[in-house]
């Protein structure tokens, strides 16, 4: 296998990842430090540290010593310029005096300065760079387990087989290529378990997650899970897994020990060593000194020496003075001596994974003779085992000399000499200090240096570790791409039933919500929208015209006390509302706001057909359904608005049109405005409203969805000898608007009511009951507020919709619909003014495109105000 | 099918919804809601709403449902939580979903109540989550087979 | 040179038996009523108790957004006069709160979106803010990372452009305060919790603490997630539910997104900052909580967001998310002022979502009211009275995601 680093070929064996291939091809320096630069070489071999991090086939900031090799991966190296051995910016390490912690904060203190250098900051700073790469498919999946195991070492194998034989349904998560933990690259920790692996794998009801690892436990036992390349069309999937009973047998990882020159190329965890030896077969030195305390440490060296490393020393951290070496090390300064090698090998503290545990709740303490913040009062659906509990834990806590190379933080370059500086200046709570020198921020989410930040806090403020307490554990940790988050590219569409109809007609869609539907038709692209709005409109002023109102929310409504539920919520009447008819609706809450507004039609004594905004169905159903909690009222709400197609058909020619399609009587003497009735247009069994949101003669026809698209097409088949259109969501704005109806949402806002809005006609103050009532009472006195106005433009031009009126230069109200009206010849619109200027003849001033224009107020319908033609 | 995942589109089936229990099979969808679904023609009974151009009904069964559906789902659809012939609501690929179990024979079957508006949407979401099962469409014709 | 001093910033003290001022929440609202408090008015016996950290409310959990191109006339030269506050403090406070003025800009996906940026824009430029709606072509001008494809759900139509917005560092702005505080002897007594509020006479006269009880001329509220809370001691209801809202951040990338950007139809808003790590924040959990715990789902909400505006982002990963709270107001603007139960009893609560800009000017006059009884013009459409006159600012529309 191959790959591509720059523009290097590099060899890889099978089970590589790039880092180790990387690394047996003679690569050292991985990376370079987020501050100074600093030549940085592979560390930790199991993707906890930030020393390996590169770009990956586009994308930055990916683990390469936990990456798989594929053939022909593109790998390049970040931060360094020009190339990772030789890095210009690795001069500011020079300079690091002059950037003492909190130094951005101290510097630059006049803006104008700060506006300068600014933009050099931004520059350096930053990782990785996102560059092109291939599409890349992330799914999600959601599971559900009685026990989940996380973790497939030692520990957790035997709690998940436990668990198994108690017949539980387990899944076991585990982030490596092999189940067995530490006992895969640990040698002396004995043999690899193949026989409980085997066991593992017979369960039938063990579920194994490998390759997976476990980000966050939150709330309600739900853990997320990352899976990688989880079958060959996916390259990660997240798993939403909800357990009752979580166990966390996520082990112990190892952290560096903190002395001058720590962070050179060449020191390298213990673990980190031996995962390259056993997982990779890769030396990573051929002189090595063990630095740690002796039973560990002593380990440790035999088994580099069975690896065919040689020990030069062990030697103990108390004795260290510094390791040495300018960029890769080339030895370790003792209080005794000097000790030449490649290679350091730290067995540094080791850090039980129990973040889990405190992210469920339970309480981690700080626990002296094991050297490890332990779990003590675990929540009861959680329970830690093995090393992630402290069972095999006993560390010797690093000593911390405050001299300046003593890196604590390697992701952000933090020294302890930082950390002390910051304490010194009150930031001595270990949350105050993590934010002033961001320590633990950093891509390491803080495994690296916590336990050493936290001892330097502890020392300086003379305060006991335990005291001096961790930060809080938060989710995600490990991190979670945002592709990964997301999930697949998955966006719902509602269609209404008419939708390919459209599409035939030379449709140009608008979304609303998740609804597609008719801005306006063309048929062919060069024609303008204003063009085309105008067609429909003459086609609908003067024949007729038909638009699609599936959107419309649809809710049936039956029982006894229907109409006793209707009154309560709308502001109108319904409980005396006669069948076959219908009523417009407004709905408002317990501060008199409007919430919603539709139409109400008896269709027979105990059931009504209610229509609401496309927007607020569900809002709408959910306040009815809330109303009726606890009444016993004997009322049954259905959403059925997917199963209505719903179309509008109004002008003076959609009688003669629809009279070719049913028997049903349509003159205004049987089927008057405002009546509803049931019957067959077509064949097809129908609720005709006579209503007229767009001022003309017309009918809105429900009918059976699947039936919706054949009898869109009969109507305009018989209207097509009179000059029937369809007409779009544009069209129908301008055509309102020049009858002054109001939208919801479009006119009124979140403090709007009725009398606010005009529309005082459709609140009955004098009915017993209802939501809103007390204070729309008061609102129908209160003049103080503002006021919706109709407005005709007394020049050219046409107003944007949120133009402002403007009284003595200041903003007085605002501009929410405005169109250019064929009726009127000029430009008219809705417009929010002060109750003062609410009248008939009063001249306002409304700002177009930054020009006072002005404007006259009508109260009154700028077409047919009288409403003749929509009751003819 | 019979050995990975097949998806149908069952739309035409009758739908009643109801708040009084029917004396026929129903699906129990809350206190006092009934759903009753079944090959039309279907009378309704009575004070019942016809919800039958309401729902698309999809049918996805096979072995590898459950898997391809825990992709779109949050709800737990194993045999203890979700068993043959019981019912649930959740929602699948964003929109608002009624899950009735019912397996042909042995194979895992899951009859899919979606909005009739999302339906579409929601076919494409199946159809892409079940390309690593091998998804296959199907017709009435090769549930007749299936069922004998 | 202070670079090199390591003076402490502020100093730990005893609690003294009373003060002239006690402000409950050592919150940047808290900070800066005692800041100018102190400075404009010499009026330093002041004590800030906090129940934690510095900076562990809100103040230290926030996306840091600065602007001033709100909706009412009400609220636009409030805000205004915030920023420009903003604008000095660094120099004023000498510690660099690394306000980087980037622009900001809110894109709206939709007609009637343009026509709520539109109303804003109209308000802003009668009103002298720096605003205006700009189309596609500027907007990739300023931002070429963005997705503008129209073939996207959700295309971006147009957006409102604010130059002056920006980001600020919010726990610099919290240290700085706290640092020019001490320096004027005004006492931060952090890890100090109010329990209870003694009222005699329509006056609060005593406030309790678990460091023990200390008498106060005037108590101000400054808890914002836990204003109710405070105001229960002292019996004064207030209008306010408390939401979580969430935010969450990036690994540092090197920089491609130079301003801030803002989309209500997406429910997120995004920044990167100076150390190249890009900032995501959410709307507000749908549900009242005190919790600071985050959630998956609203995680996932903001990376499928993030994505539809930077697709390119996909492979980056989330380091961080974290929650905070909010005291949200039925008209999304503050309420500032004195209660009408507890004469003494001051508030500068309501922040919602939207509060840090709003600190200097909300301290600067809330001091004022404190020290000379007058509420200054900028604060009286946000006194606690409007509730009763049904005067609500109509902010809404414009604060709703938009930080
Ligand atoms: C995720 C998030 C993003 C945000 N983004 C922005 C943004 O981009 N722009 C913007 O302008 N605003 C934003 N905000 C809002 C802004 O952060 C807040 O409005 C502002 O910080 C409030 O400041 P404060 O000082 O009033 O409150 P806080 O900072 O919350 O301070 C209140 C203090 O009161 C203390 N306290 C509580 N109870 C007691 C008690 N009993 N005794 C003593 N002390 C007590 C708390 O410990 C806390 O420190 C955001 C908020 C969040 C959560
Ligand atoms: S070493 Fe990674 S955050 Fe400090």
């Amino acid at each position: 296998m191959k790959f591509r680093f720059h523009d290097k070929t590099i060899e890889a064996q099978p089970g590589d990842t790039v880092a180790a291939a990387l690394y047996r091809s003679g690569q050292r320096i991985f990376s370079r430090s987020f501050k100074y630069h600093r030549p940085r070489g592979l560390l930790c071999v199991s993707g906890k540290c930030p020393n390996c991090l590169m770009n990956v086939d586009g994308i930055p900031n990916v683990r390469t010593c936990i990456t798989p090799v594929h053939e022909g991966l593109r790998v390049k190296a970040q931060n360094a310029y020009p190339s990772l051995e030789t890095d210009f910016l690795s001069v500011t390490q020079r300079f690091d005096w002059l950037m003492p912690v909190g130094w951005y904060y101290k510097t630059f203190t006049r803006p104008a300065m700060w506006h300068a250098v600014e933009p050099a900051i931004r520059k350096v700073a930053g990782l990785g760079e996102i560059l092109p790469s291939g599409p890349r498919e992330y799914e999600h999946a959601w599971m559900h387990a009685h026990t989940v195991v996380i973790g497939g070492g030692w520990a957790g194998m035997q709690a998940a087989l436990a668990a198994a034989e108690r017949g539980e349904q387990v899944v076991l998560i585990d982030d490596q290529v092999a189940l067995g933990g530490q006992a895969c690259y640990r040698k002396r920790m004995g043999p690899r378990p193949d026989a409980i692996i085997a066991r593992i794998r017979a369960a039938a009801n063990i579920r194994l997650l490998q390759n997976s690892y476990c980000f966050g436990l939150y709330e309600g036992n739900l853990l997320g899970v990352l899976q990688r390349a989880p079958h060959p069309g996916a390259s990660e999937r997240l798993i939403h897994l909800r357990a009752q009973q979580t166990v966390v047998a996520s082990g112990a990882y190892e952290a560096p020990i903190v002395f001058p020159n720590n962070d050179l190329v060449g020191v390298m965890l213990s673990t980190g060593v031996l995962r390259l030896l056993h997982l990779h077969r890769v030396q990573a030195g051929k002189r090595a000194v063990v630095v740690g305390k002796s039973l560990q440490a002593g380990e440790v060296a035999e088994e580099l020496r069975d690896g065919g490393i040689e020990i030069v020393a062990i030697v103990d951290p108390d004795t260290i003075l510094k390791a040495t070496g300018s960029s890769t090390v080339n030895g370790i300064q003792t209080r005794t001596g000097h000790f030449s090698c490649d290679l350091v090998v730290i067995c540094g503290p080791r850090i039980p994974d129990n973040g889990f545990v405190a992210q469920a709740g339970g309480r981690i303490e700080w626990s002296e003779p094991q050297g490890a913040f332990l779990p003590t009062l675990p929540p009861s659906n959680v329970s830690a085992v093995g090393d992630a509990s402290g069972e095999a834990v006993a560390n010797t806590i690093a000593p911390l000399p405050t001299s300046k190379r003593a890196f604590v933080c390697l992701c952000s370059d933090v020294t302890s000499a930082d950390l002390c500086d910051a304490v010194a200046e009150g930031f001595n709570h270990i949350e105050t200090l993590k934010r002033y020198t961001t320590a633990t921020m950093g891509p390491c989410q803080g495994r690296m240096c916590q336990l050493s930040a936290i001892g330097v806090c502890a020392r300086e403020t003379g305060r006991s570790i335990g005291e001096t307490g961790m930060t809080t554990s938060r989710p995600p940790n490990p991190g979670v791409s945002l592709g990964a988050l997301a999930g697949p590219k998955h966006h719902p569409l509602r269609r209404t039933p008419m939708h390919y109809a459209h599409q035939d007609l030379g449709v140009v869609w608008l979304d609303m919500g998740d609804w597609q539907r008719p801005r306006y038709y063309t048929d062919h692209l060069a024609a303008s929208e204003e063009e085309r709005v105008l067609l429909e409109y003459r086609a609908v002023r003067e024949a007729a015209g038909l638009i699609d109102v599936s959107t419309l929310g649809k809710l049936d409504v039956r029982g006894a006390d229907s109409g006793k539920l209707l009154d309560k919520v709308y502001t109108h009447r319904f409980s005396d509302l006669p069948p076959g008819r219908v009523r417009y609706a407004l709905m408002c809450d317990e501060g008199g706001i409007i919430l919603d507004d539709g139409t109400v039609s008896r269709i027979s004594e105990d059931r009504y057909f209610v229509t609401t905004t496309s927007g607020n169905l569900d809002f709408v159903q959910q306040w009815l359904e809330w109303q009726i909690c606890a009444t016993g009222w004997d009322v049954h709400i259905t959403n059925v608005t997917a199963g209505y197609g719903a179309m509008n058909l109004a002008g003076p020619k959609s009688r003669d049109t629809l009279r070719k399609l049913t028997e049903c009587d349509l003159s205004s003497g049987s089927f008057p405005y405002m009546a509803c009735r049931e019957a067959k247009i077509k064949g097809i069994p129908a609720i005709l409203l006579r209503i007229g949101f767009v001022g003309e003669t017309g009918w809105e026809i429900h009918c059976p969805a699947e039936s919706a698209e054949g009898l869109w097409r009969a109507i305009l088949g018989a209207g097509h000898e009179f000059g029937v259109r369809p007409f779009g969501v544009a069209t129908q704005r301008l055509l309102r608007l020049e009858k002054r109806h109001v939208i919801v949402g479009v006119d009124t806002d979140a403090l709007t009511n009725p009398y606010e809005a005009d529309m005082a006609w459709a609140v009955k103050l004098d009915k017993k009951e209802f939501i809103g009532k007390t204070l729309l009472a008061h609102a129908a006195k209160d003049r103080s507020r503002e006021r919706l106005v109709g407005f005709v433009l007394q020049s050219p031009g046409v107003p944007e919709d949120g133009a402002a009126v403007v009284v003595d230069g200041q903003p007085a109200g605002r501009v929410t619909s405005a169109r250019y009206s064929p009726a009127q010849l000029a430009a008219v619109g809705l417009a929010w003014v002060k109750t003062s200027l609410a009248q008939d003849g009063v001249f306002i001033d409304l700002r177009v495109n930054g020009e006072l224009l002005k404007a006259k107020v009508t109260m009154k319908p700028f077409y047919d105000p009288e409403g003749v033609r929509l009751r003819q | 099918m019979r050995e990975q995942v097949g998806l149908a589109d069952l739309s035409y089936r009758a739908k009643f919804d109801t708040k009084t229990a029917p004396s026929r099979p129903f699906w129990p969808l809350g206190r006092n809601h009934f759903l009753i679904v079944g090959e039309p023609p279907l009378s309704p009974p009575s004070g019942a709403t016809d919800v039958t151009s309401v729902y698309a009904e999809l049918l996805l069964a096979g072995p590898s449902s459950t898997a391809v559906l825990s992709k779109l789902t949050s709800l737990n659809l194993s045999d203890a939580a979700l068993p043959n012939l019981f019912c649930a609501q959740a929602s699948l690929a964003h929109a608002h979903t009624i899950f009735l179990r019912e397996d042909i024979g042995s194979i895992p079957g899951f009859r899919l109540l979606i909005s009739r508006e999302y339906a579409e949407s929601a076919w494409e979401a199946i159809v892409h989550a079940g390309h690593e099962f091998h998804l296959q469409p199907f017709g009435l014709g090769a549930l007749e087979l299936l069922r004998n | 040179m202070q670079l090199f001093s390591k003076n402490r910033m502020w100093r730990q003290h005893e609690l003294r038996s009373s003060y002239d001022v006690v402000i409950v929440g050592a919150g940047v609202h808290g900070l800066a009523a005692a800041y100018y408090l102190g400075k404009k008015h010499g009026v330093r016996k002041v004590a800030l108790l906090d129940k934690s950290y510095l900076g562990a409310g809100a103040s230290g959990r926030n996306t840091a957004i600065l602007r001033s191109n709100y909706r009412t006339p009400e609220g636009i030269p409030f805000y205004d006069a915030s920023l420009k506050l903003y604008e000095g403090l660094s120099r004023e406070l000498d510690w660099n709160l690394l306000f980087s003025q980037c622009g900001h800009l809110t894109l709206a996906h939709s007609d009637s979106s343009v026509t709520g940026l539109r109303v804003r824009a109209e308000n802003n430029q009668l009103l002298g803010v720096n605003s205006r709606i700009i189309g596609r072509e500027e907007i990739g001008n300023l931002v070429p990372s963005l997705n503008l494809s129209e073939s996207t759900r959700y295309p971006i139509l147009a957006a409102l452009y604010h130059p002056p917005g920006g980001i600020i560092r919010h726990d610099a702005v919290v240290w700085g305060l706290a640092r020019a505080c001490d320096r004027m002897g005004i006492e931060i007594h952090a890890f100090t919790e109010v329990t209870s509020i003694i009222v005699e006479n329509h006056r609060a006269v005593q406030v309790i603490t678990n460091r023990g009880r200390v008498a106060a001329g005037a108590v101000l509220n400054a808890t914002a997630g836990w204003a109710t809370t405070i105001s229960r001691m002292a019996g004064v209801p207030l209008p306010i539910v408390t939401h979580p809202l969430q935010a969450c951040v990036t690994e540092p990338l090197k920089p491609f997104l130079d301003t801030v950007i803002v989309s209500a139809t997406l429910h997120v808003y995004l920044s990167q900052t100076d150390k190249g790590e890009l900032v995501i924040g959410a709307e507000i959990d749908p549900y009242q909580s005190y919790s600071m715990k985050s959630t998956l789902p609203t995680l996932e909400q903001m990376a499928t967001y993030t994505l539809e505006l930077f697709p390119q982002l996909h492979g980056m990963r989330i380091l961080r998310q974290w929650a905070g709270i909010c005291d949200m107001t039925p008209d999304f603007a503050p309420i500032i002022g004195t209660s009408q139960e507890v004469s003494n009893f001051y508030m500068d609560v309501g922040w919602g979502t939207y509060g840090f800009k709003a600190a200097p000017i909300s301290g600067k006059c809330i001091a004022e009211l404190i020290a000379t009884g007058k509420p200054p013009g900028l604060i009286q459409p946000f006194s606690p009275a409007r509730f009763e006159t049904g005067n609500l600012v109509g902010e809404k529309a414009a604060a709703a995601v938009s930080h």
